[in-house]
């Protein structure tokens, strides 16, 4: 996290300091939310390909239970079954499958440019 | 040589009453280095496909820098939620233009949300957009 800490410039003490974390409500330090961004769009790079590039939009985002340094997480994209070109994306920890660390939706969409 | 970290302690914090002050932050040039890309790609695990295309998940990084570029982050602040979109490839090598600006905040007893929309051109042409919603801490 140090290592994301520097690329990002962000060291909110959340995520690298330890003794500041402690003291929080997640009694130690996490990862950054936008570093679990990052690796959700590079698992949709390789499941939908180069339209990831043109279309592809990650939404819905929520953080639901931390992500912890030390511990290893499994991130899977489940194809709707409903909704063509969308996937719904999961992070969660691999020795507790019942916790939902974070969730999204992955979809390739053709829609007007965002303004607010 | 000082650091990011310390660049980071010298910048004014950018406290929820000055985001919705500033509304909007001044766009600028973002390009990416070798040495930030190899880190990306160690960092998250994503092999150099020969692309030459920025790795979609750096918008993650630049999004943020949208609105702290110039400010720090107060501690203790979380994210909530981010949106991201890409319409367009984006080159290695050629420098991203990015904006923000603040599209909606509001302070419920001591819960401060904010909404930042972020967008990046390449070569004058949309190529990402960014929604985040932080909970800020002052």
């Amino acid at each position: 996290m140090d290592g994301w800490g520097d690329l990002s410039t962000d060291f909110n003490p959340l995520h690298v300091d330890p003794e500041y974390a402690a003291n929080t409500q997640f009694g130690g330090t996490i990862a950054h939310g936008h570093y679990n961004l990052a690796v959700m769009h590079q698992l949709m790079l390789e499941v939908a390909g180069e339209a990831w590039r043109t279309g592809g939009t990650l939404r819905k985002v929520r953080f639901r239970a931390p992500v912890r340094p030390g511990n290893t997480y499994v991130l899977t994209a489940t194809a709707d079954a409903e909704q063509a070109d969308t996937w719904r994306l999961e992070i969660r920890p691999q020795d507790d499958a019942d916790t939902l660390s974070a969730e999204a939706e992955a979809v390739i969409l053709d829609e007007p440019v965002w303004t607010g | 040589m000082t650091s990011a970290r310390e660049l980071q302690k010298q910048l004014p914090e950018l406290t929820f009453d000055l985001a919705r002050e500033l509304g909007e932050f001044p766009a600028f040039d973002y390009e990416i280095t070798d040495d930030e890309l190899a880190s990306y790609r160690e960092l998250t695990g994503t092999p150099d496909d020969g692309s030459g295309l920025v790795p979609p998940g750096f918008a993650a990084i630049f999004g943020r820098l949208g609105y702290l570029r110039q400010h720090a982050m107060p501690p203790g602040g979380i994210l909530l939620g981010q949106d991201i979109r890409w319409l367009k490839p984006a080159k290695l090598g050629t420098p991203l233009r990015v904006g923000a600006r603040v599209t909606h905040a509001e302070q419920i007893d001591e819960k401060r949300n904010i909404v930042f929309l972020i967008n990046a051109e390449q070569d004058g042409e949309l190529v990402s957009q960014i929604r985040i919603t932080a909970r800020w801490p002052k």
